[in-house]
């Protein structure tokens, strides 16, 4: 079906539709944006390992977020919720055929740190820390993150990756020894160095 | 085999969360998690993720364009739901467009079938009378051709008339 061209009357009547449609108002949308917008774009960003790509998931993230029919008991219900939805979209973008989508995290690849300013140190490990990453599972990296960068409970995480408690603390723990290897300069085979 | 959790682990991630570690914390902590294997592996993975959580967002601050505004998100988000709102209208509509042709065409099909066998017979009958009225139609013709001929300035001037009525007639209305 061919594209839908609004006129402007329409985009103006669309505003006041949103208002109606989404479950939250524009004021409600604003503070929670501006309390989760940053976070979630540095989670999409660790993700995919392209900022651009975050840009695009962030806005989608958002979009499905004011179209869910779900109605959230807190604003941490509703931010658990966003991570959700932006995990999500990352799993979906990493299942399209390869022709279509730039490459996330490879491990083959050394994804150069963008804005290089800081000094060598911090650029070489955050190298290493991608290349460690890159060696997870995606499942892996986003309850890592989760946890480890963001603070996430293992209950909130739980809820993100639509996993149980229980499981999530035996998964944790193993991905944590994973990557505690993976960045250790000690640790053999399994080392980045 | 290892444990897999420690009390106090969530105090170390806490400590790094919050850039109290090492120097904001005890002593004891800092004495923990250099002895126990799990608080050892927490300390490492949080002040590596942590680090790099601090360096994309600083990288966020120093690209040349911010992330867009929670208006432009609304905004966007509210024309993109009148657009799906407006496609999914439409689509029974087209349904129907295309479900109303097929049955015209089938229309026409079956019509078509039915009455082939009289447009036939009509056809042939037309054609015998094609045949009986032609000398008189080839007699008709040569005078009309003769009466052309004969009033050709008069035949052109009315001819022009009727090309120049109706450019007269959108300029006259174009004016007012």
């Amino acid at each position: 079906m061919g594209e839908i061209v609004l006129t402007e009357l329409e985009r103006l009547t669309a505003l006041d539709e949103a208002e109606r449609t989404f479950l939250m108002n524009e004021e409600e949308f604003r503070a929670f944006y501006e309390l989760t917008a940053r976070p979630v774009w540095v989670y999409l960003t660790r993700m995919t390992s392209d900022s651009r790509l975050a840009d695009d998931l962030l806005q989608e993230a958002y979009y499905r977020l004011l179209r869910s029919k779900t109605s959230f008991e807190s604003d941490d219900h509703r931010r658990n919720y966003l991570y959700r939805i932006a995990t999500n979209l990352v799993h979906d973008h990493r299942r399209r055929p390869r022709a279509d989508r730039e490459p996330l995290l490879d491990a083959d690849r050394t994804p150069a740190p963008e804005g290089a300013g800081g000094p060598e140190g911090r650029a070489a490990n955050r190298i290493d820390l991608s290349r460690a990453m890159a060696r997870l599972k995606p499942r892996e990296r986003s309850m890592l993150w989760l946890a480890y960068a963001q603070g996430c409970s293992h209950e909130e995480i739980a809820d993100v990756l639509g996993l149980k408690t229980s499981s999530l603390k035996a998964l944790l723990h193993r991905a944590r020894r994973r990557l505690a290897g993976l960045l250790t300069p000690d640790a053999g085979e399994g080392g980045v160095r | 085999m290892t444990s897999q959790v420690c009390v106090r682990e969530m105090e170390v991630v806490e400590a790094v969360l919050g850039r109290r570690w090492p120097d904001g914390c005890d002593d004891e902590l800092r004495q923990h998690a250099s002895a126990c294997p799990v608080c050892a592996d927490v300390l490492t993975v949080t002040s590596a993720l942590r680090d790099d959580f601090n360096s994309t967002r600083d990288d966020l601050q120093q690209r040349g364009y911010p992330l867009p505004s929670a208006g432009q998100i609304w905004w966007r988000a509210a024309v993109r739901a009148r657009a799906d709102a407006t496609r999914a209208a439409a689509r029974p509509l087209v349904w129907g467009y295309g479900i109303a042709a097929a049955c015209v065409a089938g229309l026409l099909a079956t019509s078509a079938a039915v009455l082939w066998p009289s447009v036939q017979s009509n056809l042939e009958r037309m054609e015998i009378l094609a045949a009986r009225i032609t000398p008189r139609a080839d007699r008709a013709a040569d005078a009309l051709m003769a009466t052309v001929q004969a009033q050709l300035p008069l035949v052109l001037v009315g001819a022009a008339c009727l090309l120049a009525a109706p450019i007269a007639v959108y300029l006259a209305l174009r004016e007012e």
